[in-house]
């Protein structure tokens, strides 16, 4: 098929042609849903091959293809209803971790909102106030700011959503001793980790609010 | 008979002889931040003073034999470009346009300016920037305060990392996939110009603290950071670097090392650096990595001085002086395997991390970790 050219050029690092491609496809009137696919297929198969023939380069090089092709499609496709998660980097600037993930979680249908990076509780506290995700997912790169955790966490307690909000954490800082001294729902240490961990705590809290 | 100092004991341990007890390596930027008594980050990141005191009180109430004097990875860098934002929390690159878009003419216009490098490596003093003159002004303190007592562990990574922090170690790393000419550019700036100029601030580094050490870093050696084509890569141009680093400070100045990666490739950096004798020990993120510390004082305990031992995001900072006498005495009897043996973190503590525990690691260390 046509659209597999998509899937190839974002398996071979070339975000430039995707982006041609993805544009090229759209003037001939086809599905954009169908091109889609192909985006999120590609990062879900390099997320497999990450750990063993792929590096942090080439995840870093699908994802720059994922989002220029994506960048044109996001307001001609679905928003889709697999559940909601607010993800953002705590503490520092550092994003690349964040985004592999993200990109993930938006391949495997859930609908992600990205608060960015350089984030202190009161940042995430907001985003959950005016989102109401199912999960939050922080990701950590530094020490700096592990004890702001806490705050989200207790936030939750307050008022009352710890159980319909779940809280994981990533990164480089992130680790199980850090996921139970906070009382976080978990650790997801790579993106495999980190996909389960997903598709899980957002069933169940789906399950029970929605 | 005098006490033997932090900087006796730590000598020993890396000529990879037993001390009378097991040296203890600890440093965090944001710590000494702390204890500075500086409250504003974006003023203490300019008082070389309170650099130099938040460090010194660090090291001497938790009564350490090896640490380092950081402010952030950047602030060498700015006099080659790389941009920085000071927040009220954290010291870090600014997120370069780039990100959003790939750009192949961001490496040419580096290339222009650092080529420069070669016929002026003075224009390119670190100290030309501020913030790169008080670090040097901060070292200068501390060597004079605690120099003759503590090992100063002071390093700058590799040209490839020089390059890759100040366009954007992310970007790089990404744009090497995606531009297929430019390792070519890449190798012929790393080798030519960025050579050039790293070693000569290595050196600058090694001789601020009064030649007690060089620290190299090794986190680029991460098998999730790095395949084993561009691992290779990098180690051919770490090797000519650290050869080089090794001919201007002579023999007698030891190299340690900082690994503070998540999935070590341990085996590759000894194999690389350890066995040609270039380095002088395997520091390394033990309990906590991929790596566990029992196999690394197996494979290598016999043939190499091992820092490790203290999971600094773990048991130090999550649990209580308990879990972390257990943790030390445990690391000290696997570390008294080796040749020598020195307790230390994956990587800087934590500015939360409980006061009672750091304590409390010295303490085990007097408790378990004596070689006589």
């Amino acid at each position: 098929m046509e659209v597999d050219k998509i899937y190839q050029l974002a398996m071979e690092f070339k975000p430039f042609e995707v982006e041609n491609e993805v544009k090229r496809l759209l003037s001939e009137g086809v599905d954009p849903e169908l091109i889609l696919i192909q985006l999120r297929k590609a990062m879900i198969d390099a997320c497999e091959r990450f750990g063993k023939e792929f590096a942090l380069p080439q995840l870093s090089a699908i994802i720059a293809a994922f989002n220029m092709g994506y960048n044109i499609l996001k307001d001609k496709v679905k928003v889709n209803v697999k559940g909601k998660i607010l993800m953002g980097t705590l503490g520092s600037m550092h994003y690349i971790g964040k985004d592999i993930i993200k990109v993930l979680y938006m391949a495997d249908g859930f609908e992600v909102i990205d608060l960015g990076e350089n984030l202190m509780a009161e940042n995430f506290i907001k985003g959950i106030i005016e989102h109401m995700p199912h999960l939050v997912g922080i990701s950590m790169f530094l020490t700096n700011a592990i004890f702001e955790l806490g705050k989200i966490v207790d936030f939750l307690e307050k008022e009352g959503l710890r159980d319909r909000v779940k809280v994981i954490v990533g990164g480089v800082q992130g680790n199980r001793y850090i996921a139970e001294k906070y009382r976080l729902d978990g650790w997801g240490h790579d993106p495999k980790t980190a996909l389960e961990l997903a598709n899980r705590l957002v069933s169940e809290a789906r399950a029970k609010y929605g | 008979m005098a006490e033997v100092t932090g900087l006796e004991r730590a000598l020993t341990y890396l000529r990879g002889e037993k001390p009378d007890k097991m040296p203890i390596w600890l440093e965090s930027v944001y710590l000494a931040w702390q204890y500075s008594g500086t409250s504003s980050l974006k003023e203490y990141i300019y008082d070389s003073k309170a650099i130099a005191l938040g460090h010194i009180r660090v090291a001497e109430k938790f009564r350490v034999d090896i640490t380092g004097v950081n402010t952030d990875q950047w602030v060498m860098y700015e006099i080659l470009g790389a941009e920085v934002e000071i927040l009220d929390h954290v010291v870090q690159a600014k997120i370069p346009p780039w990100r959003y878009r790939p750009d192949r003419s961001v490496y040419d216009r580096f290339f222009e300016k650092v080529e420069r490098i070669e016929k002026n490596l003075s224009e390119f003093d670190p100290r030309r920037c501020r913030r790169a003159k008080t670090l040097f002004d901060a070292w200068k303190i501390v060597a004079e305060k605690i120099g003759k007592k503590v090992l100063l562990r002071q390093g700058i990574l590799g040209p490839a990392a020089t390059l890759a922090l100040t366009i954007g170690m992310t970007e790089v790393m990404r744009d090497v996939m995606i531009f297929p000419d430019l390792m070519g550019t890449l190798t012929r700036m790393v080798r030519g110009p960025l050579m050039e100029w790293t070693v000569d601030v290595a050196y600058k580094m090694v001789e601020a603290v009064n030649f007690t050490n060089f620290c190299m870093g090794f986190s680029g050696y991460d098998r999730s950071l790095l395949n084993p084509e561009l691992r290779e890569w990098l180690a051919q141009l770490d090797l000519e670097y650290l050869s080089k680093v090794r001919e201007r400070i002579g023999n007698d100045v030891p190299i340690t090392t900082h690994v503070c990666s998540w999935d070590p490739d341990l085996d590759f950096i000894y194999e690389k650096f350890g066995k040609p004798k270039l380095i002088n020990e395997l520091q390394f993120y033990a309990p906590g990595s991929t790596y566990p510390l029992e196999r690394a004082v197996e494979k290598f305990g016999d043939k190499i001085p091992l820092c490790a031992g203290i999971d600094h995001l773990g048991p130090l900072f999550t649990g209580t002086p308990d879990d972390v006498e257990m943790m030390v005495k445990h690391s000290i009897e696997l570390g008294r395997n080796c040749i020598s043996f020195a307790l230390g973190p994956g990587c800087g503590l934590s500015p939360n991390t409980p006061e009672e525990n750091l304590l409390k690691i010295s303490e085990a260390r007097d408790k378990y970790g004596r070689y006589r």
